[in-house]
């Protein structure tokens, strides 16, 4: 079984394909990718928030203190806009972001203490709606001047006008750190990355250890040598859970290092990744192992039936997106492990892993998700093996 | 030596073959869902011997010649190599048999060395007695120059000779070739007769499939003729010859026309 493990083995260190998805991928490009397009998306939305807003009003007479604030907003630029009719036309042609519409006598009626309504026109349609964000904020700013200058006037002082805006306030207090709170957003992500790393390293390299083989007419050279086909199926599944593990781990790691440069670099703003030690990094490198023992098992199986190399690319490309079902279960909101979920494939390690994140992982969390993941790898592992010894899979056709 | 005796495999026939099984001729080798690909062939190839296995497309030449390498199991039958039985013991069968065909079966990312080193290890051959046959073999060959290139790199002629070094670092005592000269060039393709010349020489067994019968009055004393999954012939190429009209090729053809 060595002999050929080392043969897989020196196979892959010659393909240039294995090479860059198991360590540059993992390493290198994903984080610069997702660095870069963090730091891109941070720059658009930091962009968004400063862009001067072209806008129109109508009734601006009606309401001369709002007017004049609107007008002094740097980040407010002004289009006069000849008739009400026009809105749509403009908001739609980009021509303007907004057009406030003011009902007359808005700023009389307000005196007397009538509640008045403005009309803000956009185009909602964004990800991310940053015009109504500013607009509220402008008018929350606005109606707070109008309701000290109002309820002063009636006599209330200040300790009674903090009343009226608001008469109970709610203090929350949390048991949570920073690291748990950001450990639950961010370690919903940290699976996802470091499971589909290891399947993109592992996909290619399963395929062409199985169907890529049998295409080439080596398969059948292979299975002439003096070795149980249970061995020669069991050096195959190790060649590809070593793939997929080093570059599982690779990311791991290369997070660790990532995030550790990011703290240096950003300093407070991410202290809670303070928390996350080597303990943490090793135990979710840990529970990478068996998770990709199991999906080395079944894309072995997969290669070994596939006739041909894109017949079984194919099946592997369907397998791709059925494990992304238990990988975002972990994903979905205030999703805990528990003694269910623990026993659920992979599912238990995406919650395992924001867990450890977040610093919550217990031991026994720990052990019952390595073993029941570890019983359903070796049991799929098992299968595979006897699948693969099948001549109705082997020379299938 | 090897021993053929009554050799029969059958494959489940897909759906697809079994809905279409009515509305076709019969075919003698179809039954209950069942495609009976070689039904009853018997052989026997002494040590020293070149046997000729020969038929028409389908026949059921390979799917004997694959069962002969251990790569599937007869459903039916018995094959001896060397003393022991293919079916009970295939592992130590297979240290005892040396098979090619028209692919080469090389990794092309290894070169020649480490490919042959590969197969020699797998078979547990110490690596000192690896080494020497490695070397020996590469230069009764004449591809010691080739022997650190990676196979993806070489010529086909090359190809197959690497080929031949893989199949024979275990020292066979029977060597099987599946229409090894298929697809080759001409020097390719003498590459290949020269070494089953000189292999049966030197007292080994060998078995193989060809449709060319100048390269089957060249080797062989003995041959095969396989037909509809049955061994229809087997005797001397003489006895074949004599059969009809002097010529090889007209009395192989008899013995097909007469099943």
């Amino acid at each position: 079984m060595w002999t050929v493990l080392k043969k897989e083995v020196l196979e892959l260190l010659r393909e240039r394909r294995t090479l860059i998805f198991t360590f540059l991928m993992p390493t290198v490009i994903i984080p610069v990718l997702l660095g870069g397009f963090g730091a891109f998306a941070g720059h658009k939305a930091g962009q968004e928030a400063e862009r001067v807003l072209h806008y129109a009003v109508f009734g601006a007479e009606y309401a001369p203190e709002l007017n004049g604030q609107l007008l002094d907003n740097p980040r407010l630029s002004r289009i006069a806009l000849d008739s009400i009719g026009h809105i749509d036309e403009n908001l739609r042609d980009r021509r303007l972001d907004f057009v406030l519409v003011l009902p007359p006598g808005f700023e009389q009626k307000l005196a007397t203490g009538q509640q008045m309504a403005l009309e803000l026109h956009y185009n909602d349609a964004v990800t991310v709606d940053t015009i109504s964000q500013r607009m509220r904020g402008i008018t929350r700013a606005y109606s707070n001047s109008l309701r000290e200058h109002f309820l002063s006037s009636h006599g209330i002082d200040s300790a009674g006008q903090r009343f009226v805006a608001e008469p109970v306030t709610l203090t929350v207090k949390s048991v949570a750190s920073p690291r748990e709170r950001a450990g639950e957003l961010i370690g919903a992500f940290l699976p996802y990355f470091f499971l589909l790393i290891g399947l993109s390293a592992s996909i290619p390299v399963a395929m062409d250890m199985a169907a890529g083989e049998k295409e080439r007419g080596t398969l059948e050279s292979l299975l002439l040598l003096p070795l149980p086909r249970s061995r020669l199926v069991l050096a195959k599944f190790c060649a590809i859970a070593l793939v997929g593990s080093t570059a599982g781990l690779m990311g791991v790691v290369s997070l660790a290092l990532w995030g550790l440069g990011l703290i240096k670099g950003a300093g407070a703003a991410v202290t809670w990744f303070d928390g996350v030690g080597i303990g943490d990094v090793a135990l979710i490198g840990l529970m990478i192992l068996p998770a990709n023992a199991i999906i080395a098992s079944l894309l072995l199986a997969i290669s070994f039936y596939g006739r041909s190399y894109r017949e079984a690319v194919n099946y592997a490309s369907a397998l791709a997106l059925l494990l992304l079902v238990p990988i975002l279960i972990g994903m979905l909101p205030n999703m805990r492990l528990s003694s269910g979920w623990a026993w659920m494939p992979i599912t238990n390690i995406s919650l395992a892993v924001k867990e450890s994140v977040k610093g919550t992982l217990t031991a026994a969390d720990f052990a019952v998700v390595f073993i029941s993941t570890s019983l359903v790898a070796g049991v799929l592992l098992a299968l595979s093996i006897n699948w693969c010894k099948r001549e109705s899979v082997l020379f299938r056709s | 030596m090897i021993e053929v005796q009554r050799l029969g495999k059958r494959f489940a026939l897909p759906r697809s073959a079994r809905r279409k099984a009515g509305a076709e001729p019969p075919d003698p080798r179809q039954e209950n869902g069942w495609f009976n690909a070689v039904r009853e062939v018997s052989f026997r190839c002494g040590a020293g011997e070149v046997l000729g296995l020969l038929g028409p497309n389908g026949a059921g030449k390979t799917t004997t010649l694959r069962m002969l390498s251990t790569a599937i199991a007869p459903t039916a039958g018995s094959v001896t190599v060397d003393g022991v039985n293919l079916v009970a013991d295939p592992l130590t069968a297979r240290r005892r048999i040396g098979f090619l065909s028209g692919g080469t079966g090389l990794y092309g990312r290894l070169t020649v060395r480490e490919n042959i080193r590969y197969f020699g290890d797998a078979h547990g051959i110490p690596r000192a007695v690896l080494d020497d046959r490695t070397s020996e073999l590469l230069s009764k060959l004449g591809m010691g120059q080739y022997a650190d290139r990676r196979v993806d790199a070489l010529s086909s002629g090359m190809k197959q000779r690497a080929a031949i070094a893989r199949a024979m670092i275990h020292a066979p005592a029977v060597l099987v070739l599946d229409e090894p000269t298929t697809g080759l060039d001409i020097l390719g393709a003498q590459v290949v007769l020269d070494f089953m010349r000189e292999r049966s020489l030197a007292g080994c067994a060998v078995v193989f499939s060809t449709h060319h019968l100048h390269e089957v009055e060249a080797l062989c004393r003995r041959v095969c003729i396989v037909d509809m999954g049955c061994s229809v012939f087997e005797d001397s190429v003489d006895a074949l010859r004599a059969a009809d009209s002097g010529s090889l090729s007209a009395g192989y053809l008899a013995r097909l026309k007469r099943q």
